[in-house]
């Protein structure tokens, strides 16, 4: 096993594949914290469905994957985002239909793109092992941005997340907030869709937040703890998807769902929080 | 450390709010119809009305998280928009337990965020955690509500009672001109009711209050007007206290009756609206005292 292990790492494609899935655990594990706070999961599982679309648009104009979808869920996420704030009270519906549209437009053009893509499965699924060296340079630079904003930003959102209310009635437009949050979504998501695929993005953005939650008591060490969690059930995933010859985005939901499960009803808290 | 919360003097030359024929509905009903109502500075105005009659929806209107149909509001003789850097709001408290990580001195901390309307001034939102002045504040006004102890716990576990404690706190810490309080004291216990009343009345000394209420029995001796929200507003320019209000707060119609109740000499009752809206502009706020004294 040690052997084994030891020869994996020796591969550059294995060493890429968790360098990208550290930076795609980072960006889930500090995003997925703010998705959870804000009851946004569906939202951002709208928002990584869409992306789809975005695919679409790369391969029918034979543009970079990566940076094209990370536009195209741009402006999916600020439709969402303006179209969810202005009718408040059916939300849940208008995620919907983006949804189901962005995922439509994504097949209608790979209708229209000639030959066939075998690739695409691997945007749905996750294809970790096919990281490129520039692939991994964009992640880094999404990485940083998306870290470097929500601790430039910590206490707008850490306020925002407690009561938006309250912080519209401070002055603050709180659709432009809203709007930024959205923004910050779709970034991870397009980082993730890398490691897991985008069928498979809102495993890592719920499970590590919400077992961190159970564990500390503040956003940051939530943040801090999601990203290890993910980590973990990411480089356990990739290594053993790569050991038995298996899918790796669905080996790393896997690892997760079964450590979530296990631990659902643990409380380590009681250990490390002085309030439990 | 009271001191530090009242900073702020009192000026009487703006008005604290200036209201005009403000017409307002929500959803197809109209909740304010030609509404005019001026508040001077260093007022304690007492909100009342029956269940539904939009007395949070009048909070929301000053602070700009409405717009009128119809009509101006000025805060402060300004836009409420602009104004509302110096409003301290405590919303009325959520049903049930909230589960966040976040530590009671960070809620309180986001009360001292502040915006124009569009971006929020940058000072107070940049960077991971907050100075220590803006900590100290916090600290001031935990103390204030006497719950100081509470500071680093998380507010997920805190008691309505608490919570409510920390929000009032959180409304306070910006040290505002105006307050508005929508049912500070729904789940505080009688003895803390006075303790916060004492020190909503000292802080009455350098900032006006609003406070919505539906406990009539609350209407505390500190309170210096009254105001029935109906589809029509009537602004009474004394606190009386021994008036029936339940039979008030039940009336769905277009008046606000405020009857007798049966004990302290001397009875007090407010006038039908009508001889309200005659006698306003006249002080009566100096009888106040006297009866207060004879009431015992």
């Amino acid at each position: 096993m040690e052997q084994s292990l030891a020869l994996l790492l020796s591969y550059a494609f294995v060493k890429n594949a968790l360098a990208a899935g550290i930076m795609a655990a980072i960006a889930s594990g500090i995003i997925g914290t703010l998705v959870v706070v804000n009851r946004m999961v569906f939202l951002a599982g709208g928002i990584a469905h869409a992306a789809y679309g975005g695919i679409g648009l790369a391969f029918f104009t034979g543009m970079p994957v990566l940076p094209t979808v990370l536009g195209f869920s741009l402006c999916s996420s600020a439709a969402i985002g303006i179209l969810t704030k202005k009718r408040s009270e059916r939300t849940d519906t208008m995620i919907g239909v983006l949804w189901a549209m962005g995922m439509a437009i994504g097949i209608l053009l790979i209708d229209m793109t000639p030959g066939y893509n075998v690739d695409l499965m691997s945007f749905l699924f996750g294809s970790i092992l096919a990281v490129s060296p520039n692939d991994l340079v964009f992640m880094m630079i999404m990485d940083g941005i998306v870290t470097f904003l929500v601790a430039a930003f910590y206490r707008l959102l850490l306020a925002y997340s407690y009561d938006r209310e309250f912080l519209a009635a401070r002055g603050i437009n709180t659709t432009l907030v809203h709007l930024f949050l959205m923004a910050l979504v779709a970034v991870s998501v397009v980082m993730t869709i890398r490691v897991v695929g985008l069928v498979l993005v809102m495993a890592l953005f719920t499970m590590a937040p919400y077992l961190a939650e159970k564990w500390t008591g503040t956003l940051w060490s939530m943040m801090f703890t999601a990203v290890i969690l993910n980590t973990i059930f990411i480089t356990a995933g990739i290594l053993i998807a790569c050991v038995f010859n298996l899918s790796s985005g669905a080996t790393i939901i896997l690892v997760a769902g079964t450590f979530f499960l296990l631990t659902l009803n643990l409380s380590p808290g009681r250990f490390f929080m002085k309030n439990p | 450390m009271t001191q530090a919360v009242l900073k702020n003097t009192v000026k009487t030359a703006v008005l604290a709010l200036d209201i005009r024929d403000v017409t307002f509905s929500l959803s197809g009903n109209t909740i304010l119809k030609d509404v005019n109502i001026t508040i001077q500075q260093g007022d304690f105005v007492a909100v009342i009305g029956p269940n539904g009659s939009g007395k949070t929806t009048f909070l929301k209107l000053i602070l700009g998280l409405y717009r009128p149909d119809k009509g101006t509001i000025r805060v402060l003789g300004q836009e409420p928009n602009r104004a509302c850097s110096h409003i301290g709001y405590m919303p009325q408290h959520p049903t049930g337990d909230r589960i966040f990580p976040a530590r009671v001195i960070d809620v309180v901390l986001s009360g001292l965020i502040a915006g124009n309307g569009l971006l929020p001034s940058l000072v107070r939102v940049i960077g991971p955690s907050c100075n220590n002045q803006d900590k100290r504040k916090a600290l001031e006004c935990l103390e204030l509500m006497g719950i100081r102890g509470l500071a680093k716990k998380n507010v997920g576990n805190l008691s309505g009672g608490q919570l409510q404690r920390v929000l009032l706190a959180r409304a306070l810490v910006s040290n505002p001109k105006i307050l508005l309080l929508d049912e500070p004291m729904a789940n505080i216990d009688m003895g803390t009711r006075g303790i916060l009343f004492d020190l909503l009345a000292d802080l009455n000394r350098s900032m006006t209050i609003l406070m919505v209420t539906h406990d009539i029995g609350l209407i505390s001796r500190h309170i210096k007007s009254v105001l029935c929200i109906g589809p029509q507003v009537f602004f009474h320019e004394a606190a009386e206290l021994t008036m029936d209000m339940t039979q008030a707060l039940g009336l769905q119609g277009e008046t606000c009756h405020m009857e007798l109740l049966g004990h302290g000499i001397p009875h007090r009752v407010l006038g039908r609206h009508n001889e309200m809206s005659e006698k306003r502009g006249k002080m009566i706020k100096n009888r106040r005292s006297d009866q207060q004294e004879s009431k015992g």
